[in-house]
């Protein structure tokens, strides 16, 4: 077991889909002085730095080198991680790696996309040119192949589909960083929007956004002298399965990454009702049916009721386990920092400065990455050190 | 394992467009260099120095630069190289002079051509002087090059 | 670059990045791919611990990690464990160009394997799909040893 450690500050820019103000550094910059000022530090109080970024989205695999200097990496301990989607969890998960090794006090994360500059396309180019190359379709064909192994074996319909839709962008609506807010979206908008890969409709993706997050990981004596607050780890998992989709039977449905890493995780903090004793998610939402199917994966239902939970507003914001708040990626997606948001979102949680989409008294939160199919990460945040 | 000879090669391809922001401060270094011929730097309101070309914020100080400072033309030649093996990557056909220039009124330098590729005629701390391009499009190259001045 | 506001003009500079690679098979899909390319044969490689039938043909089984080891013809007719049609244009990586549309695309697992091979459907209509459907591969006549010598997935009937 390592020391203890931390979230005391966070910050974001606004994510929007092309922000032509600022470069990939200075968009970094934003995001890192926002969470400096949120944690009342100055970039020397810094001891190490993490950043994350998917590669090639934007043509360049050194984003250390590009980008390093926005975070303040100046002649610091400073580290990448690459990952995918899951890049913004790891690379919490590394920052707190860092901290509870006890080798370091203060350490700065960052997430962050700048998909204007680039096309996600780009990211196929990284898929196995032997077998995958030729016929993967962005990430939006992938998923919709899973999708339909998901809805023939669970049965989950159209329509609740659409529900996680709807109650995504009008969460985002509390949240004056996301990106797509849309207060008056109801469940026919989202089911006659363009089909993109059949069966996944347009307002069931996620977007491609433009935004960086950086949180402040502190070691335990700082943490409590500094935040009054203060979201400690208490849990950090990183699973990867295959990458080869045919490789994995029913891959939506048993997620097997996401299983194992929830299992370790509650084991660890001894959670036996996750629906019950969470009081805030921010899952990892890529799209609607992704949604559902984590819901299942993560214990908050049994298998095969994940679309009832959405039927039955168990995840709205005013349901027993609200599920992103902050309108979660399906609103708001900067790939590299996707996953840095739901960390920082789950902190703000407990920090109680969530705003308008505070859920009250939360003690305790829930947090996931996914990428690349397959990966996953879930962290478990919480008011009490353990 | 078996004795098998690997022969086969996949030939693989990447073909992408990207289209880069350049941000609001480098957007104004270059507009002036296209519609100006003036290269400007940034200063730095906590270490005062003069940043070249313009940055949004200081990467020392970790604050945003302020003052807009005009530079140059001149500046002298801290280092060069002359490169003469042709490359199908290189930016232009061998051989070609690039060098790091610290324009007059700048703290810190930049990278560019050097208009004069005998290198007889290159020497570090000479005095050079920004060529600028007669069609100028708002891009690092509406300066051609630096030249060497007496 | 082109202009985007009259007040403060925000630039954004265009790049084109074109990239060459050169991708050693390694023996076991060297193997694989020869023998699509001379007999039109579709070769899995057998785990000899848990016994799955692997395709891609893994050197090693990534469940058991052991070495995998005899080789075990597969297919040439398969089962639909996943499907989509694909709707939108997106740029093909090795072209830089959007892909015709629309056009189906599954996974298919091949009789006698295990995993299921990602790979385009003749059929492109979502209405005419359906998990569990049975498909045949069609292989290309001028075979150059790589994954496109099989040109799709049709449909047949049983």
């Amino acid at each position: 077991m390592g020391k203890r450690a931390a979230i005391i500050g966070t910050g974001q820019t606004n994510h929007c889909s092309t922000r032509e103000d600022v470069n990939e550094m200075e968009l970094v910059y934003e995001a890192a002085t926002a969470a400096l000022k949120d944690a009342e530090m100055t970039i020397k109080d810094i001891d190490a730095v993490v950043l994350a970024n998917m590669e090639l989205f934007e043509g360049r695999a050194l984003h250390d080198m590009w980008c390093g200097e926005g975070a303040g990496a100046l002649l610091k301990h400073s580290f990448k991680i690459s990952t995918g989607g899951t890049s913004g969890t790891s690379g919490a998960i590394s920052g707190y790696y860092h901290v509870a090794s006890g080798l370091f006090d203060r350490v700065m994360v960052v997430g962050f996309e700048k998909h204007s500059d680039g096309n996600t396309s780009a990211g196929m180019a990284l898929t196995d040119p032997f077998w995958d190359r030729h016929i993967a379709a962005a990430a939006i064909g992938n998923f919709a192949l899973s999708v339909s192994e998901y809805m023939a074996d669970r049965g989950v319909t159209e329509e609740q589909s659409a529900k996680v839709a709807v109650k995504a962008r009008r969460n985002a609506c509390n949240n004056p960083h996301a990106h797509l807010q849309m207060p008056d979206l109801t469940v026919e908008e989202v089911l006659e929007s363009p089909i993109l890969a059949y069966p996944v409709r347009r307002l069931e993706m996620c977007p491609q956004s433009d935004g960086a997050c950086a949180i402040i990981f502190a070691s335990e004596e700082i943490a409590k002298k500094s935040c009054a607050r203060p979201a400690w780890v208490r849990a950090a998992v990183t699973r990867h399965d295959h990458i080869y989709l045919g490789e994995v039977k029913n891959r939506l449905t048993t997620m097997r990454s996401l299983r194992e890493a929830a299992k370790v995780a509650y084991e660890i903090v001894g959670i036996r009702e996750p629906l019950k004793e969470f009081d805030v998610a921010e899952i990892y939402d890529p799209l609607t049916y992704a949604e559902i199917a984590w819901y299942e994966a993560l214990g908050f239902c049994k298998d095969g009721e994940g679309g009832k939970l959405i039927d039955n507003g168990v995840t709205h914001m005013d349901g027993e386990l609200p599920v992103n708040p902050s309108g979660g990626v399906i609103s708001t997606n900067p790939v590299g920092a996707s996953g840095t948001i739901r960390v920082a979102e789950g902190a703000l949680q407990i920090h109680g400065m969530g705003g308008k989409r505070q859920i009250p008294d939360v003690n305790l939160a829930l947090v996931t990455g996914y990428g690349v199919y397959c990966w996953s990460d879930v962290l478990v945040l919480s008011s009490k050190p353990g | 394992m078996n004795d098998h000879v690997e022969r086969m090669v996949l030939q693989g391809k990447v073909d992408l467009p990207f289209t880069y922001s350049a941000g609001k401060t480098a957007s104004r270094f270059f507009v002036e260099l296209r519609d100006h011929q003036r290269i400007m730097g940034k200063r730095c309101p906590r270490c005062q120095r003069v940043i070249v070309p313009a940055q949004l914020f200081c990467k020392e100080c970790f604050v945003e630069t302020d003052e807009w400072v005009e530079v140059g033309p001149e500046g002298t030649l801290v280092t060069f190289t002359i490169v003469y093996r042709k490359e199908n990557h290189h930016p232009k056909e061998a051989p070609f002079a690039y060098g790091i220039i610290k324009l007059d009124g700048a703290d810190t330098s930049m990278v560019h051509f050097l208009g004069e590729t005998d290198v007889t005629k290159l020497e570090h701390g000479m005095k050079v002087r920004a060529f600028f391009s007669e069609e100028r499009k708002g891009h690092i190259l509406d300066i051609e090059c630096f030249r060497p001045i007496s | 670059m082109k202009r985007n506001s009259q007040q403060e003009e925000l630039l954004r500079v265009p790049v084109h990045m074109k990239l060459h690679y050169r991708f050693p098979a390694g023996a076991h899909y060297d193997k694989f791919f020869e023998e699509m390319k001379e007999t039109g044969k579709i070769m899995g490689v057998k785990c000899p611990e848990c016994e799955r039938v692997l395709l891609p043909p893994r050197p090693v089984c990534g469940e058991c990690f052991v070495r995998t080891g005899e080789w075990v013809q597969v297919g040439p007719k398969g089962t639909v464990v996943a499907y989509t049609s694909i709707y939108f244009p997106f740029v093909d990586g090795t072209t830089g160009k959007p892909r015709p549309i629309p056009y189906g695309a599954g996974l298919i697992q091949l009789d006698g394997a295990y995993s299921a091979i990602n790979h385009i459907l003749e059929e492109g209509d979502p209405e005419k799909l359906h998990i569990g459907m049975r498909v045949e591969a069609v292989l290309t006549e001028e075979r150059e040893g790589n994954i496109g010598d099989i040109l799709y997935f049709k449909t047949i009937e049983e």
